[in-house]
C-alpha cells in the first residue's frame, strides 16, 4: 500500500511537470503583460518592475527559476495583490474552498448513493421514475443556473437563507453554495448508483445470498452494496474535478473568498503568477483526489492488490 | 452436448459485420422508447426555433428600446420573454443565443469526433508500441485540469468563436479515443478485416473503410452525449465572461446577465436557462435511448 | 415411500416486453426422502426455473402458480419471510457457475458461516469450526487458513466445492444442484461428481440434480425426470429409462449422448430442429415438430403423462 502510494506519487511527477509547463508557456506567450493596464508607466519604472519580477530574462530561464521556486513551495509574488505572495493567497483561500468543495463532494456521495439505491430497489416503480426524472433534470441544470435559482427561491422569496458571502462558513451561509455546487453531482452519482446497483442485484452471487435465506436487508447491505459502490468510488475522482471547476463559478456568484475567486480575478487581471499558482494547485488537488480514489477502490475490491 | 445445435446460429450472428439488421433493430427499439422520441421532437422544435426564430421574431436581436429596459414579458408589445438590461428583446436574443450554443456544441463535437475517432482507430488498429504510446498520451492528458487551460486560452488569446470550439473540441476527444480504440481492437481480429488485409488493402484504407464505419454505433451514442457537455462548457465559459462576445450572444451569456439581475428581473434568467436545460435534458435522453437501442444488453 | 417435496401443477410465467413466456407448464414431480432425482432437458426446458420457482428466487418479472409442498408445507405463495427460513435452512441450492456465484467481496469464511449462524443460531466461533470441518469434508486442504481468503484466490473446482460446503452446512433436508459441473473442466467435473456421490452415500440428503448431461445422471441418480418445453415428458427409474426410453425425446437425448460403440466409432447425433418458442401457446405435443414419429394427432392433441412400464411418459404414440 505504501509502496503503491509512493509509486503513484512518483508517477504523477510528469503530469505535474506538464501542468506547470503548459500553464507557464501559455500564459507567457499571450499578448499583453501584467503592467500594460497600469496608467502611463514610465519606461524606467517598467524596466525596474520587470527586473524585479525577472521578466527581462530569457523565457527558459524564467521557467527554470519558476520551477525551482515551486519546488520550495513558493509560487512567487502576486502581480496585483502587491503585498501578498501567491502562496499566501492560496493558503488564505484554501480553507474556504476546501470546506465548500469537501462538503459538496460529501453531499454528492451520500445523497447520490442513497437516492440511487432507493431508485434501484424500486426499479421501474413510481419512486424510481420520480427520482430518475429528478436526476435527469439535475444533470441538465448547470450549477451556475442552479445557484441563482436557489438564491431567488430560498433566499429572496422565502428569505430562509442568506444570499451571499461566506462568513465563518456556518451552516446557514454554506447551505446555498454547497447545494448549488453539489446538486448536479448528486444527480450523476444517483444515476450511476442506480445502474450499478441494478446490475449487482442481478448478479449470481446475490441469488446465492438469497438462496441462503438471508433477509433482504442483509442481502443488500452485506452482499450488494460493496460491489455496487465500486463504480461510484471510481467516479469520485472526476466528481472532485467537476466540483473544483464548479467552485470557480459558485465562489464568484456567492462572493466566497476562496481560491476560485483568485483564479478568475487573476485571469481577468493577467496576474500571471496568481493564475499559474492556482492552476497548479488545482492540478495537485485533482491528482491527489484520484490517488485517494484508487486507494479506496483497492480497499473495497479484494482483487486489487497494491504491492 | 444436446445444446450443440444452438451454437452455430449464435456465432454466425456475432461474427457478421455490422449490417443492416443491427441498424433496423436499433431503429425499432428506439421507436419504442417514448422518452427518447419525445426528447427528439422537443429538440427538433428548439433547433427549428433557433434557426428561423430570430428572423421571424417581432423584434430584431439588436434593436434597442430605451423606454423598455428590463421590461417583463408582455404579449401585447411582442416581447414574449420581456427585455434585457439594454432594452433589447429577450425572445429574439434567446433564440439567437440558442443558434450560437447549438452551433458551437455541434462544431466542437465534430472536432472531438475527428480527433478522437482518428486517434483511437489508429492506436487500436496498429497496436503494439504505437498503441502504447498513443494511449499513454491520452492517460497523461486525462490527468490535466483541462478546463483551466481552456479558461487561460480564452483569457490570453481572445474569445474568438473559432478558438472556442476548437478548444472545447480538443478537451472532449479523450473519451472518444478510448471508446474507438476498444472497438478497433476487437474489430481487428474479425474475418472481414483479415479478408481485406489478405486482399492487399492498405492500412489507411482498412481504417477508413472498415474500422471507422463499424465503430459508428458507440461513436454516435457518445457524440450525442458530447454535444450537451460542450454546450454546458461553453455556457460555463460565457458565464465567467470568457465566452462569445457582443454583439453575438449565447445561452451562457444570457444566463450570466440574467443571474446578475435575478432579484429584479427573473425572466432574464428563467427563459434562457429553461432553453438550455431543456436542450441538455433532451440530448441526454436521446443519448441514453440510442445506447439502449444499439446495445440492448445494457438495460 | 412418501415424497419430501411434492410439486403439483406448477406453472411459471415471465412477463417480457415481447409478451408472456410460459417457462414451466403444469409440472407434477415428487422427490422422495433420501433419493437422488435427475432432472434432464435442454437449456430453456424450464428445469432450472422450476426449482427457482419453488424457492421463490425467480427474476422480478416471473410468477409461479400451482403447488409445491415441503413435508406438507405449501411453499408457493408463502409469505416471503417464512419462505426465507425454508431457503438455505431446509432446501439448499447449488448453482451452475461457481466463478460468479460466490460473492467476490467477502471472505469465503464469511459466506460459509452466515447461513448456519442464521438458520441454526450458531455463534461465529462454532460456525467457523463447522465450516472448517465441512471444507475438509469436501477436500479443501488447509481449510482453517483458507477461510480468510477471497473467492478469486480459489480455482473453479475449489469454488464449486465451497458452494457445496456452503449448501450443506445448515444441514438442509433437500439439496438442489443446478448443473453443478457444467462450467468446469472435464477432470474437475469428475472430481466434483465423485464428491457428490460420496456425500450422497454418507449424508443421504434428498437431492435434485438438474443437468443436460445424461452421463452425469447415469452415474448419480436413482430416478430421472425428463423435461421439454416447460413440461415433464417422461419420468422413470434410471435403469428402465436408459434401457428402454419411452418418449421419442428421451430416445433422441440418449442418441445425442457421445458413446464409444461396439465398433469403436464415436457417435454423436444432434437432435434436428430447435425447441419451440414458449411465447406461443402450443396446441399439441411440443416435441412434434422435431419428432420423427409424429403424425397429425400429435400436432392437434396435447399428450398427458400416463403410466408406462416402471415410470410415466407423455406421448400419444405409446400403447395405452
Amino acid at each position: 500500500m505504501l509502496n503503491y502510494t509512493i509509486r503513484r506519487l512518483v508517477g504523477a511527477v510528469p503530469t505535474l511537470f506538464l501542468i506547470i509547463a503548459i500553464s507557464f508557456f501559455m500564459v507567457r506567450s499571450a499578448p499583453g503583460g501584467p503592467f500594460d493596464r497600469e496608467r502611463v508607466v514610465p519606461a524606467e519604472i517598467k524596466a525596474n518592475l520587470e527586473r524585479v519580477y525577472h521578466l527581462d530574462e530569457p523565457l527558459w530561464q524564467q521557467f527554470l527559476r519558476y520551477m525551482g521556486s515551486i519546488l520550495q513551495g513558493d509560487f512567487g509574488p502576486s502581480f496585483k495583490y502587491k503585498d501578498f505572495s501567491v502562496t499566501e493567497l492560496i493558503w488564505q483561500g484554501f480553507p474556504v474552498s476546501a470546506q465548500l468543495g469537501g462538503a459538496a463532494v460529501l453531499l454528492s456521495a451520500i445523497a447520490g448513493v442513497a437516492l440511487g439505491a432507493l431508485a434501484a430497489l424500486n426499479q421501474n416503480g413510481r419512486l424510481d421514475g420520480i427520482l430518475m426524472a429528478g436526476a435527469m433534470t439535475g444533470i441538465a441544470i448547470p450549477n451556475f443556473v442552479m445557484a441563482p435559482l436557489l438564491t431567488l427561491v430560498l433566499g429572496v422569496y422565502l428569505s430562509w437563507l442568506p444570499v451571499g458571502g461566506w462568513g465563518d462558513g456556518g451552516l446557514r451561509q454554506a447551505t446555498l453554495p454547497v447545494l448549488a455546487l453539489a446538486l448536479p453531482q448528486v444527480a450523476y452519482v444517483a444515476r450511476l448508483t442506480r445502474g450499478s446497483m441494478i446490475e449487482v442485484l442481478g448478479a449470481n452471487y446475490i441469488r446465492t445470498a438469497r438462496a441462503k435465506g438471508l433477509p433482504e436487508r442483509l442481502t443488500i447491505t452485506r452482499h450488494a452494496l460493496k460491489g455496487a459502490m465500486l463504480p461510484v468510488v471510481s467516479y469520485l475522482g472526476p466528481a472532485t474535478a467537476a466540483v473544483i471547476t464548479g467552485s470557480v463559478v459558485i465562489e464568484q456568484i456567492f462572493g466566497i473568498p476562496g481560491i476560485g475567486r483568485y483564479f478568475v480575478q487573476g485571469a481577468l487581471n493577467r496576474d500571471y503568477t496568481l493564475v499559474m499558482g492556482t492552476v497548479i494547485f488545482y492540478g495537485v488537488l485533482i491528482i491527489l483526489a484520484n490517488l485517494l480514489v484508487d486507494l479506496a477502490y483497492g480497499l473495497l475490491d479484494p482483487k486489487v492488490r497494491y504491492d | 452436448m444436446t445444446e450443440a445445435h444452438a451454437v452455430p446460429a449464435v456465432e454466425a450472428a456475432a461474427l457478421a459485420p455490422a449490417g443492416r439488421g443491427l441498424w433496423s433493430d436499433a431503429w425499432r427499439r428506439l421507436r419504442r422508447n417514448r422518452a427518447a422520441i419525445a426528447a427528439s421532437v422537443v429538440l427538433a422544435l428548439i433547433a427549428v426555433a433557433a434557426i428561423v426564430g430570430p428572423e421571424v421574431a417581432p423584434h430584431a436581436i439588436d434593436a434597442i428600446y430605451w423606454d423598455r429596459v428590463d421590461a417583463p414579458p408582455d404579449f401585447a408589445n411582442g416581447h414574449y420573454f420581456g427585455t434585457e438590461s439594454n432594452g433589447r428583446d429577450l425572445f429574439a436574443r434567446t433564440l439567437f443565443g440558442g443558434r450560437v450554443s447549438l452551433a458551437l456544441g455541434i462544431a466542437a463535437t465534430l472536432v472531438s469526433l475527428v480527433i478522437g475517432v482518428g486517434w483511437g482507430a489508429i492506436a487500436g488498429f496498429i497496436g503494439g508500441r504505437v498503441d502504447a504510446i498513443m494511449m499513454r498520451t491520452v492517460d497523461i492528458l486525462y490527468a490535466l485540469p483541462f478546463m483551466f487551460f481552456v479558461i487561460l486560452l480564452m483569457v490570453y488569446f481572445g474569445r474568438e468563436p473559432l478558438l472556442i470550439f476548437v478548444a472545447l473540441g480538443a478537451v472532449s476527444w479523450l473519451d472518444m479515443a478510448r471508446i474507438v480504440r476498444g472497438q478497433a481492437l476487437s474489430l481487428k481480429r474479425r474475418e472481414f478485416i483479415e479478408a481485406a488485409r489478405a486482399a492487399g488493402t492498405g492500412t489507411g484504407a482498412i481504417i477508413l473503410r472498415h474500422i471507422v464505419p463499424n465503430c459508428l454505433g458507440p461513436v454516435i451514442v457518445f457524440a450525442t452525449l458530447t454535444v450537451p457537455q460542450v454546450i454546458l462548457l461553453e455556457s460555463f465559459l460565457s458565464f465567467l465572461g470568457l465566452g462569445v462576445r457582443e454583439p453575438m450572444t449565447s445561452w451562457g451569456v444570457l444566463i450570466a446577465d440574467g443571474a446578475r439581475r435575478v432579484e429584479t428581473a427573473w425572466w432574464q434568467l428563467v427563459f434562457p436557462s429553461a432553453f438550455l436545460a431543456a436542450t441538455l435534458f433532451c440530448l441526454n435522453f436521446i443519448g441514453d435511448g440510442l445506447r439502449d437501442a444499439l446495445d440492448p444488453k445494457d438495460r | 415411500m412418501s415424497a419430501i417435496l411434492a410439486i403439483r401443477g406448477l406453472t411459471t410465467r415471465f412477463a417480457t416486453p415481447d409478451g408472456e413466456v410460459a417457462a414451466v407448464s403444469d409440472v407434477d414431480l415428487d422427490l422422495r426422502a433420501g433419493e437422488t432425482l435427475g432432472v434432464v432437458g435442454e437449456s430453456g426446458s424450464g428445469k432450472s426455473q422450476l426449482f427457482l420457482s419453488v424457492l421463490g428466487l425467480l427474476a422480478r418479472n416471473g410468477r409461479a402458480t400451482g403447488s409445491a409442498r415441503l413435508d406438507g408445507q405449501e411453499l408457493i405463495g408463502l409469505a416471503p419471510e417464512s419462505l426465507r427460513r425454508v431457503r438455505g435452512g431446509r432446501i439448499a441450492m447449488i448453482f451452475q457457475d461457481p466463478m460468479t456465484s460466490l460473492n467476490p467481496f467477502l471472505t469465503v469464511g464469511r459466506q460459509l458461516t452466515e447461513g448456519p449462524m442464521l438458520h441454526r443460531g450458531l455463534d461465529e466461533r462454532t460456525a467457523r469450526a463447522r465450516a472448517i470441518a465441512m471444507l475438509e469434508r469436501v477436500r479443501i486442504p488447509d481449510a482453517a487458513r483458507r477461510l480468510n481468503q477471497y473467492p478469486h484466490e480459489f480455482s473453479g473446482g475449489m469454488r464449486q466445492r465451497i458452494m457445496i460446503a456452503m449448501a450443506l452446512l445448515p444441514e438442509p433436508d433437500v439439496l438442489i444442484a443446478d448443473e453443478p459441473t457444467t462450467a468446469l473442466d472435464v477432470t474437475v467435473q469428475a472430481q466434483i461428481l465423485d464428491l457428490l456421490r460420496e456425500l450422497r452415500a454418507s449424508m443421504g440428503i434428498a437431492t435434485v440434480l438438474i443437468t443436460h448431461d445424461l452421463g452425469v445422471v447415469a452415474g448419480l441418480c436413482d430416478r430421472v425426470t425428463v423435461m421439454y418445453a416447460g413440461r415433464v415428458v417422461e419420468e422413470a427409474p434410471v435403469e428402465p429409462l436408459f434401457g428402454a426410453p419411452a418418449h421419442p425425446y428421451t430416445r433422441a437425448l440418449l442418441g445425442a449422448l457421445p458413446r464409444v460403440d461396439a465398433d469403436g466409432a464415436h457417435d454423436l447425433v444432434a437432435i434436428p430442429g430447435q425447441p419451440p418458442n414458449l411465447q406461443r401457446v402450443i396446441e399439441g405435443c411440443a416435441f412434434a415438430p422435431r419428432c420423427a414419429q409424429a403424425d397429425a394427432r400429435c400436432t392437434a392433441t396435447r399428450p398427458g403423462l400416463r403410466a408406462h412400464g416402471a415410470g410415466r411418459a407423455a406421448c400419444l404414440r405409446l400403447p395405452s
